[in-house]
């Protein structure tokens, strides 16, 4: 991300698109921060695929506007777009063409025709030895492997992903998330919709949630599992971690099973509780809500249709 | 834009539509000029006509193949449709997009390519039909001479006719594609309105007194001006007016088709 200096990658400033009478989006802001995993969550025809459509200018908003690495969708997606990788919730190729013409297709229009460059990104995805087939015959996880070697294509320093592990099978989600987590690392920003908690949980360091069009909840994920009475930590090593816990004072340890301690939040900051441990060198591999992330996001739901 | 037209070349040659439609092309060719001589031969040609008909190249270049226009534009209408059509029904057409190309460059880009393969069909069955014909002509026992500069700059004239009146179609299919966003319809309402425009210039109407007033303005008629000879001539003639209605409606389908676009919402 060398041309562009700003701390806000993805700045939604009241996008707003309506379907005739339907407000399907309404006034949303949001601000993706450099080098976040930014979840975007909601329930079926919450508008988060018809947001991700707007940034992707498939979509033309009725008002609002964003800017993707300081370049407004309206007036430059050209800009916007040359180092975003998009990803649509559905896979769309050519299928009477094989994954590798799919891809010399999709270099061209980047005017990145390079044979090597190609392979590299079937490589990546574990696609090269499929690559010859047509992409008709294509199972969902190839083509879902497919998605990702296009975004790649772009060389991208934002990745938007619409509902990255739909319709994938467990094997087919741990490699999405996988892959996620490597991109992360080389420093790329995601913003990505799911209806699946379980992606956000493991994967984002902030998250919001859309009801109706309208957000509702956008925070770190840190501050949500505030709002749990209890969480859960694994440990890759539990010996040590409970022999570390033992020695903390202030730990409220509710239980032990395996690997994994549940620590009683009502009275203490999980923030707080992260620090702690931290300065006693243990550091856990997964941090989560003890009770259902779910249940969570569906009281704040609740809450936002009552308001109304 | 260019980088759209080179990603729309790469796939219109992998296209399987476009191979046979290739084919097709260079098979109409062959059944016109075969047709044409199995009448020469049993004596069904008018004997201007069959005198002329003997006349290679000429007759060749500036009869049988123009009158390929007429079944050349299905084979136009059919290969755009499917090939603009296809980006809808695979919601392919949002790759362009999300690489950041505006909407006109989208569309020029494709609409550019597909005008490509049509000169490259136009050609296919001028080279197929000349060939073929020239073997007819050399199974006859006919002489067959070179042509004459006249001839060749009227035969190339024709054939940069024929190659706009395909552009037009192209143009018509791109819009009537935006708009319903389907192939099968697009293929539908333009082989509907292409046949009723020729039937109506060529077989029902002429001569009757409204019709000739709209005659100048109709697209089949003056994109047929190449198949139907003007009277007590050999050749087609056609003069600046048709060109100009032609380009008028190509300008019209194309204006319609990116305006729809540009206010098109790719919702898949």
């Amino acid at each position: 991300m060398e041309e562009y200096a700003g701390q806000v990658v993805i700045d939604i400033q009241g996008l707003t698109k309506h379907y005739g009478q339907l407000v399907a989006v309404d006034e949303l802001k949001l601000a993706v921060q450099r080098d976040d995993i930014f979840g975007f969550v909601g329930p079926n025809g919450a508008g988060k695929t018809t947001t991700i459509r707007m940034l992707a200018g498939l979509v033309l908003p009725t008002d609002g506007d964003a800017t993707i690495l300081g370049h407004s969708i309206r007036d430059d997606l050209h800009g916007a777009l040359r180092k975003t990788g998009v990803m649509i919730e559905t896979s769309a190729f050519y299928p009477h063409l094989s994954g590798c013409d799919n891809l010399h297709v999709i270099s061209h229009l980047l005017g990145k025709g390079s044979e090597r460059f190609i392979q590299e990104a079937l490589e990546l995805v574990d696609l090269a030895r499929d690559a010859h087939r047509p992409y008709k015959d294509y199972s969902m996880g190839m083509k879902r492997r497919l998605d990702f070697a296009a975004v790649l294509l772009h060389e991208p320093d934002v990745l938007i992903l619409d509902e990255p592990t739909r319709g994938l099978d467990p094997l087919g989600t741990q490699w999405v998330h996988k892959v996620l987590r490597d991109l992360a690392n080389e420093g790329k920003t995601i913003f990505f919709s799911s209806h699946s908690l379980h992606d956000v949980e493991r994967l984002c360091n902030r998250v919001a949630l859309i009801h109706q069009g309208s957000l509702i909840f956008e925070d770190t994920i840190t501050n949500l599992l505030q709002r749990c009475s209890a969480v859960r930590m694994r440990f890759t090593d539990p010996v040590v971690a409970r022999a570390v816990v033992a020695t903390i004072e202030n730990i409220p340890l509710l239980s032990i099973d395996g690997d994994t301690f549940v620590v009683d939040t009502s009275q203490t900051d999980v923030e707080t509780l992260l620090e702690t441990l931290a300065q006693h060198s243990l550091y856990p591999v997964e941090v989560g809500a003890h009770e259902s992330l779910e249940h969570l996001f569906l009281e704040l739901v609740e809450k936002e249709e009552d308001k109304r | 834009m260019k980088q759209v037209f080179a990603a729309e070349w790469l796939l219109l040659r992998r296209s399987p539509f476009i191979w046979f439609s290739l084919v097709l092309l260079a098979l109409l060719s062959c059944v016109e000029i075969l047709s044409t001589y199995g009448m020469l031969e049993m004596g069904f040609l008018p004997s201007s006509l069959a005198t002329a008909a003997l006349r290679t190249p000429d007759f060749l270049f500036l009869y049988v193949l123009p009158s390929n226009l007429t079944f050349g534009i299905p084979v136009i209408l059919f290969f755009s449709s499917l090939a603009l059509g296809g980006e809808y029904a695979w919601e392919t057409v949002r790759w362009p997009l999300v690489a950041g190309y505006s909407r006109s460059q989208v569309l020029s880009g494709k609409m550019l390519a597909l005008a490509l393969t049509g000169t490259l069909g136009g050609a296919v069955n001028v080279f197929v039909g000349s060939v073929a014909g020239f073997l007819v002509n050399i199974w006859l026992g006919q002489p067959v001479g070179a042509m004459s500069g006249e001839i060749i700059s009227r035969a190339f004239s024709t054939f940069l006719f024929s190659v706009l009146a395909g552009w037009v179609y192209i143009a018509f299919v791109a819009a009537l594609v935006v708009l319903s966003r389907s192939a099968l319809v697009a293929l539908a309402i333009g082989l509907l309105v292409y046949f009723v425009g020729v039937l109506l210039s060529q077989v029902f109407m002429p001569g009757s007194e409204p019709w000739d007033l709209l005659r100048p303005y109709s697209l089949s008629c003056n994109a047929m001006q190449l198949v139907k000879p003007s009277e007590g001539a050999m050749f087609p003639v056609f003069g600046l007016r048709p060109i100009l209605v032609l380009v008028a409606y190509g300008s019209l389908w194309f204006t319609l088709a990116l305006v729809a676009f540009k206010r098109q919402d790719i919702t898949g």
